[in-house]
Order: C-alpha cells, then sequence, then structure tokens
C-alpha cells in the first residue's frame, strides 16, 4: 500500500467512526466491538451487531447422546489399539523376512523405521491440540501431509539397493503386496473414520489426509518388514501407492466424518 | 466511549468467555445440564456471526440450530483449558460452508433479504443519521455479500468477532499471511463500497451548498 493511500484510509477510517465525513453516526455500536489487531477495519460499520435480541431458540438435543471427553478418549485407544492389531497379526500371520543379514542398517532406518516415524509424527500432528485448540498451524499440517508420503519414496527410491535381484515375477509380486498393504490400511481408515467422528472443526481435510498418511505409513512400514523385495520400483510402487490412496481417502471420503 | 466504559466492556467479555471456557469444559465432560448456559453465553455471538456470514436472520437463525447441534456432537472432542468461542466459530464456519453448498442454498439465494432494517436503525439517532447508517450498513453488507466466503470470513472473524490473527487463521485453517492478505482484500472492497456511497451523498451536498 502506498504511503498516501494507507493516510487517506487512515483518515476515513477514523471519520467512519466519529461520523465526521460521511455523517455516519455510530448506530452500529461500533464502540461495543472489541480491540482488533488492525485499527483501520475498525472504520467499517457492522450490518449486524451484536444487541438485545429476543433468544433463538433452543435446539432439541438428539436422543443418542454424544460421546463425552472420556468416551471419545476412549473410543480413540480402542481404534488405535485395534488397528495396530490388525495390522501386526497379519505380519506374525505372513512372517518377518529373513534376509536381515544382508541389508545394511542404514538401510533398516530408511525403510522401516523412518517411515513408522513418521506415521507417529503424522498421528501426532495431526491429532495436535494446538495453542487454541484448534490443532497446529496450517504450515506445519501441509509439511507433514507431504512430508510422509513423499520421504517413504524418496527412502524406496533413493537409497541404494543392498543386493542385486532378477525378479522373473515383478507384476504378480506387485499386486500381491499391493493388495495386502491395501488391505492392511482399510481396517486402521475405517477404525479412524468412526473413531474421530466430529474431531476436526478446521482444517477438517488435511487432518483426514494425515490420519491417512498415518495409516499408510504404518501399513508400508510393516510390509517392508514382511516383504523380502529390495528393489526400489516394487517398495516405491507396491508399498507406496496405498500410502496415497489412504491419504486421498482420509482428505477425500473420511473428512465427511471428521469434519466438525 | 469512556476508558471506564471500554474497560467494563473488556472486563465483561473476558468473564463471559472465562464463564463460557468453564461451562464448556464441564459439557465436554459429560455435564448435559449446562447445555443450556452455553446456549446463553454462545448463541448470540454465533447468530451474529451467521448472520453476518449468510446476510440473511433466518438463514442465521437455522445455521445456529445446526452449529448447536453440532457442537454437541463434537463436544467430546473439545480440549479442555481451551478457548470455546474460535472452537465454535470454526464449527458455525462449517455449517455455513456446508448450507451455501446444497442446492436448497442455491435456488434461494436470490431471493435473500439483505440487510434487517431492524438491525441498524438506533434508538437515539436521528432519522437522517439512522438513514445514512442504514445505508452504510447496506453497502458493507452487500459488499460482503458479494466478495468470496474465504475473504469474508476472514475480515468477520477478525473486525466483528474481535478473534486474534493466529486464532482467526486456525479457524480457518490457514497461514497467518493468508489470513491477513484475506482481511485487507475485504476491507479494500469494503472500502471502495463506502466510498461509493458516500460520493452521490457528498455531490447532492453540495448541489444544496451552491443552489442555496
Amino acid at each position: 500500500m502506498k504511503p498516501n493511500q494507507t493516510k487517506r484510509v487512515a483518515i476515513q477510517s477514523g471519520s467512519f467512526t466519529r461520523g465526521q465525513l460521511t455523517g455516519v453516526p455510530d448506530v452500529h455500536g461500533l464502540d461495543d466491538q472489541p480491540d482488533t489487531e488492525f485499527p483501520l477495519f475498525d472504520g467499517i460499520p457492522d450490518p449486524a451487531p451484536l444487541r438485545e435480541e429476543p433468544a433463538p431458540r433452543v435446539p432439541r438435543l438428539p436422543a443418542s447422546a454424544s460421546p463425552p471427553r472420556n468416551g471419545v478418549r476412549r473410543r480413540r485407544l480402542i481404534a488405535l489399539s485395534a488397528s495396530i492389531v490388525w495390522v501386526l497379526t497379519h505380519l506374525a500371520v505372513y512372517g518377518v523376512r529373513t534376509d536381515w543379514a544382508e541389508l545394511p542398517g542404514s538401510y533398516v532406518a530408511a525403510q522401516i523405521l523412518v517411515p513408522l516415524g513418521l506415521a507417529v509424527a503424522s498421528l501426532t500432528v495431526a491429532l495436535s491440540q494446538g495453542a487454541h485448540g484448534l490443532g497446529v498451524g496450517a504450515r506445519w499440517l501441509w509439511a507433514t501431509a507431504v512430508l510422509g508420503p513423499a520421504a517413504f519414496w524418496i527412502a524406496a527410491f533413493g537409497v541404494p539397493q543392498p543386493y542385486a535381484v532378477a525378479d522373473a515375477s515383478f507384476w504378480v509380486s506387485l499386486f500381491v503386496c499391493l493388495d495386502l498393504t491395501l488391505a492392511w490400511v482399510a481396517l486402521p481408515l475405517l477404525a479412524a473414520g468412526l473413531s474421530l467422528r466430529s474431531a476436526f472443526p478446521s482444517a477438517a481435510a488435511w487432518k483426514s489426509a494425515l490420519i491417512g498418511g498415518a495409516a499408510g505409513l504404518f501399513s508400508g512400514a510393516i510390509m517392508n518388514l514382511h516383504c523380502p523385495s529390495v528393489d526400489p520400483a516394487h517398495i516405491g510402487f507396491a508399498h507406496g501407492i496405498p500410502i496415497l490412496v489412504a491419504s486421498a481417502l482420509g482428505a477425500l471420503v473420511m473428512v465427511r466424518w471428521t469434519r466438525a | 466511549m469512556s476508558a471506564d466504559t471500554c474497560l467494563g466492556t473488556l472486563l465483561t467479555s473476558r468473564e463471559q468467555d472465562a464463564a463460557l471456557n468453564r461451562a464448556m469444559d464441564r459439557y465436554a465432560a459429560g455435564d448435559d445440564a449446562v447445555f443450556a448456559e452455553i446456549f446463553r453465553l454462545l448463541g448470540p455471538r454465533l447468530r451474529a456471526f451467521l448472520r453476518r456470514l449468510s446476510g440473511s436472520a433466518d438463514s442465521a437463525d437455522d445455521l445456529l440450530q445446526e452449529t448447536l447441534l453440532r457442537i454437541h456432537h463434537a463436544r467430546g472432542s473439545f480440549t479442555p483449558g481451551r478457548a470455546t468461542a474460535p472452537w465454535a466459530y470454526a464449527i458455525a464456519r462449517n455449517c455455513y460452508i456446508s448450507h451455501v453448498r446444497s442446492p436448497k442454498h442455491r435456488l434461494s439465494r436470490s431471493s435473500v433479504a439483505l440487510i434487517d432494517e431492524s438491525a441498524v436503525g438506533g434508538l437515539e439517532a436521528s432519522a437522517e443519521e439512522a438513514t445514512m447508517a442504514k445505508q452504510a450498513a447496506l453497502a458493507v453488507e452487500t459488499a460482503l455479500q458479494g466478495m468470496s466466503e474465504a475473504r469474508r470470513s476472514a475480515f468477520v472473524l477478525v473486525r466483528y468477532e474481535g478473534l486474534s490473527v493466529a486464532e482467526a487463521a486456525q479457524v480457518l485453517g490457514i497461514t497467518e499471511s493468508a489470513l491477513k492478505v484475506r482481511a485487507f482484500h475485504a476491507y479494500e472492497v469494503l472500502r471502495q463500497a463506502l466510498e461509493t456511497m458516500e460520493r452521490p451523498a457528498s455531490s447532492t451536498l453540495q448541489k444544496n451548498a451552491l443552489s442555496a
């Protein structure tokens, strides 16, 4: 804004408040309005001032009581436990990979520990209450929502392959792992949708995407723990696509339940 | 307004906020009986907020009912010790957005009365002042309804609801800088609308002065 423009606005703003320039008196209760961080804005009259009015009718509360705080916490804990048990039970049934001796520590960290850490971080950021009880700032949400899936793909394609493989059944194994990982993601997503009903008054789509991403990252990391393939394309697509699918489902579908 | 009155209003407002936060804490913990208190403290503010967003008193009443029902459903997610008002404004805004996106709203939008005349006439103002005030309010209302919901919400939260930039940004789920940009764009539109409104009035006054 140019300096002269600022001056002009400031003068006009003040005149509206006092009713000198336009002849508009302060009949809108402007002086009763709380002080804002923008004194300039005080010059804009209120078209719907707060005033004594007949009280609006009290809405009838639905017969099915909404769960109080403790009930919500219990429900979320059950959903989280069920999700973890669901995925770990599958891992127990299918078995853990056996090529640990050939895998460097950095590879294990990048493929398993980092996704697990990002899953926890995504969940924490999505459910964090923040200073105003509405969650963390928008930048944190966006950064975490993008960082989780991106880090998984960077780890899949960026970390050097520990040993060479010639996988003749590339497509078959890719689709088997893709289907399995999607199935592992499904229950945590459903559980999250049910347990986080009306949980997010603001930025619900981003927070739901983070929840979906957390479910996808957890399932992808556990799949890395099971699947012995070290082919970057296999890991990236078969284990990584479910993370994107889960994030998208969170942002587009689950948000219908989670938005307050 | 004198400094004493200002301080009094501020204290009352803070006391009300504190009472509201205490009531909401109890309500979130499962005390249904305190709902009437929450309704008394929060209802008028939410109604005015929805009135400013929707531009219609009838819509605001309906949306208020919907908002309070959503608050009832979401009470378990309310964080103890945090401010209730920004949380409730966020839910009210969600209600408004759902309402705007509904086919019913699109059909009825053209017939919405823009200004509630009884809301702008001051009891102590003269007829001329009341007319001017009504015109200014109408200009603001029309300009508010003409701008995007994103800008309107940003401006209304900061200007009329008295939220801080950080709180308003959280309510809208955007960054603080984005909120400032939206609010200032809205302010520019409103300022121009008021300028346009006052121009014919000034020229009429000048003509009258010349003819006299």
